[in-house]
């Protein structure tokens, strides 16, 4: 390309560069089976916790300290590579991100008061399977529409 | 803490180092995501080991790219990530490229 390209090379090079771009957003997320698992993961925790519930309270502090540890370790550039990711979702700013981790934690713990004051019969069960549902079939669309909005932001 | 980007504030410039395609392709695979292997940037971009390395140490040179060189287990890995001048640079050369193509009808 010559020293200031012609309007042509322009579009041509803006649209390989968009491509090229999106290529990587899309190689950067989580498979579909990542997200499936999770919410199987998640939904047996629920139905596990509901009809075995001695074991929820040791058992439950130990999974969500392997979940913690999981979610923290994919995080970092030596864990995701560890388990074979290659490259890591760009993340949103930090602003942003403290904000959505924020919220999703007072919507956990409002969801969860609503539930105890409700006393319904198999809530874990019923929590595990609609969390986990939600996991594995929201997942993929709400990562979709994450990585399209960060592959656009530069 | 602000988002002054000084290179927005100069306004849209072509980057003479970012006029090569190869270079280009390499900072749009590094733009869309964070700290990526060497292989998957190779891969992606459709280019050889070699021809990644010298447009990657052109770049760092530029301090458009960081690299970080580790290990994994026992395999060495080499990581990239797109720095803050070079998500800068990026930025001003796609908007003067925007500029230019949106010049004819």
């Amino acid at each position: 390309m010559s020293a200031t390209p012609t309007p042509e090379e322009a579009r041509q090079t803006l649209e390989g560069y968009d491509q090229q771009r999106k290529d990587s957003a899309t190689a950067s997320g989580y498979s579909t089976g990542y997200w499936i698992g999770a919410g199987v993961v998640v939904a047996a925790f629920g139905v596990f916790t509901d009809f075995y519930p001695t074991w929820a309270g040791a058992g439950s502090t130990w999974f969500s300290l392997v979940l913690l540890a999981v979610v923290v370790l994919a995080s970092t550039r030596w864990g995701s590579a560890l388990v074979g990711r290659r490259v890591q979702v760009r993340r949103p700013p930090t602003g942003r991100r403290w904000l959505l981790a924020l919220l999703g934690a007072a919507l956990g713990l409002v969801a969860m008061l609503a539930l105890a004051g409700l006393d319904l019969p198999h809530s874990s069960a019923v929590v595990g399977i609609v969390f986990g549902l939600l996991l594995a079939v929201g997942g993929p669309w709400w990562q979709r529409r994450t990585l399209a909005r960060e592959a656009d932001r530069l | 803490m602000t988002d002054e980007d000084p290179a927005a504030a100069r306004g849209p410039r072509l980057e003479p180092l970012l006029l090569d395609p190869t270079r280009l392709s390499i900072m749009a695979t590094l733009a869309a995501a964070e700290w990526a292997e060497f292989g998957f940037v190779r891969d992606t971009a459709g280019l050889s080991d070699s021809t990644l390395s010298k447009r990657i140490a052109q770049l760092g040179d530029a301090g458009f790219v960081e690299v970080r060189k580790g290990y994994v287990g026992k395999r060495p890995r080499t990581w990239l990530n797109l720095s803050k001048a070079g998500r800068a640079a990026l930025r001003s050369h796609i908007a003067m490229l925007q500029k230019i193509a949106e010049q004819t009808a």
